[in-house]
């Protein structure tokens, strides 16, 4: 007995003979059950082993993103304490230089007052002295002005008389 | 001894081998409500529109926001690692990236006109019937002398015409060979290798898929009926891989024909 019937050639999608695709077909989910059962595990650990390299590479990505991130949180926070410590150098060395520049202006000042008396001072002495010395030179010149009118005034008895009692006097006052 | 006889003598007993007619392999009517009309259907349409399909579906599905490819992009993305590496960074070269899209549109389009042999109620290649594969060949053709009249210019003619280093005089043989060769024995090449193939698997599983059945039907010679069969599987996987095989053969030729044009000096 013939199993297969054939119509007058083949239908728009169906060949001809619908044996033909019984046995294809049977032969078709053979071949494909034989390849889901030996070449399964492969096919299935390549295309996992895929998707867990992947996923493998992005959480290794997102663990050095977060890494980079704290890196740069810390840097940034470094750089925010060096900004301040910054700022507090110039605070303390401003300050540091204003009082600087006060007790140096203080100290010119005192120094300068100090010289000024000194200067003063001196000023003082040397005009006492000068003074000092005039009267002395004055009074030298005036005594030899003297001496010259007087000698050109006085005879020898005089004068002798005259230098007995300057002595005598001298001498007295001792 | 032949097994012809021996079914023969079976169809003598009651069974019988009855095989197809190149027609009924072949060839496939239209929708009958579309018959005659200027968008006349038939299968082998219907086999090239689902092939456009999916294999647009393959990358239309796997533009998804994941970071992790799953499923469709998974393989879309095994797909083009493989057309990059495996066969633009082999034949191309430098400057080949920007083709895969055609490489992987041309393996996918292959391969998935070429599988429906196979797939249970078609057992049909579109690629087993020439305007396919023509059109494929005339395409690849057209789309390689555009690669080349991009980089080179008119100039593209004469240089696939004239190869370097060859005498002059050889020119007058060589010219007329290498037009031939480059315009058209490649698209014919391309085409015939592709159908005579696909052809060549269809007429086999359906061989054996006849005589699975005749033998199923004799039953003298049923002992048998395990071989046949077990051929027919045998011829089922081999065209699965043929497949592959030639959607991977017609790919890399295009993609060389592609990088020749590209580059003239190679």
């Amino acid at each position: 007995m013939t199993a297969h019937i054939f119509a007058a050639g083949n239908g728009w999608l169906i060949p001809h003979d619908i044996n033909e695709v019984w046995w294809a077909s049977a032969a078709f989910f053979i071949v494909v059950g034989l390849i889901w059962w030996k070449g399964g595990p492969a096919i299935k650990a390549g295309w996992n082993g895929r998707i867990e390299r992947i996923e493998g590479e992005l959480a290794s990505a997102e663990q050095a993103r977060t890494e980079a991130e704290a890196e740069l949180g810390r840097v940034r926070s470094q750089i925010s304490d060096a900004d301040s410590a910054r700022e507090r150098i110039l605070a303390d060395a401003r300050a540091t230089a204003e009082n600087l520049e006060r007790q140096l202006v203080e100290r010119a000042h005192t120094e300068a007052a100090e010289a000024k008396a000194r200067a003063e001072a001196d000023l003082a002495s040397a005009r006492h002295q000068v003074l000092g010395d005039l009267s002395d030179e004055i009074g030298a010149l005036a005594l030899g002005a003297a001496e010259a009118v007087v000698a050109s005034n006085l005879d020898e008895t005089t004068q002798q008389g005259l230098i007995d009692a300057y002595i005598n006097q001298v001498g007295s006052a001792r | 001894m032949s097994l012809l006889p021996t079914l023969l003598i079976a169809a003598g007993e009651g069974g019988g081998l009855h095989y197809p007619s190149i027609e009924d392999l072949v060839e496939w009517p239209g929708i009958p409500a579309w018959e005659g009309a200027f968008y006349d259907f038939n299968k082998i349409a219907f086999i090239n529109v689902l092939a456009v399909i999916l294999t647009s579906m393959l990358f239309i599905f796997s533009d998804t926001k994941s970071l992790v490819p799953r499923g469709f992009r998974n393989l879309a993305e095994m797909a083009v690692d493989f057309f990059d590496k495996g066969i633009i960074g082999q034949t191309i070269g430098h400057g080949g990236e920007k083709y895969l899209p055609f490489i992987a549109s041309i393996f996918f389009f292959v391969f998935f006109a070429n599988i429906f042999e196979v797939i249970p109620l078609f057992h049909m290649p579109a690629s087993a019937r020439m305007a396919t594969p023509l059109f494929l060949g005339v395409l690849t053709l057209v789309f390689f002398v555009a690669v080349g009249l991009k980089h080179q210019g008119p100039k593209y003619f004469f240089n696939a015409c004239f190869p370097p280093g060859v005498p002059k005089p050889l020119y007058l043989l060589v010219a007329p060979i290498e037009f031939l060769s480059t315009f058209i024995v490649r698209p014919f090449s391309l085409a015939v290798r592709l159908f005579a193939n696909l052809l060549a698997g269809h007429i086999l599983i359906v061989t054996f898929g006849v005589l699975s059945i005749t033998l199923f039907t004799a039953s003298a010679l049923v002992l048998i009926l395990p071989f046949s069969f077990l051929m027919l599987c045998a011829m089922v996987g081999f065209e699965i891989m043929v497949s592959f095989l030639q959607a991977y053969v017609f790919a890399i030729l295009a993609a060389v024909y592609i990088g020749g044009a590209l580059h003239p000096e190679h």
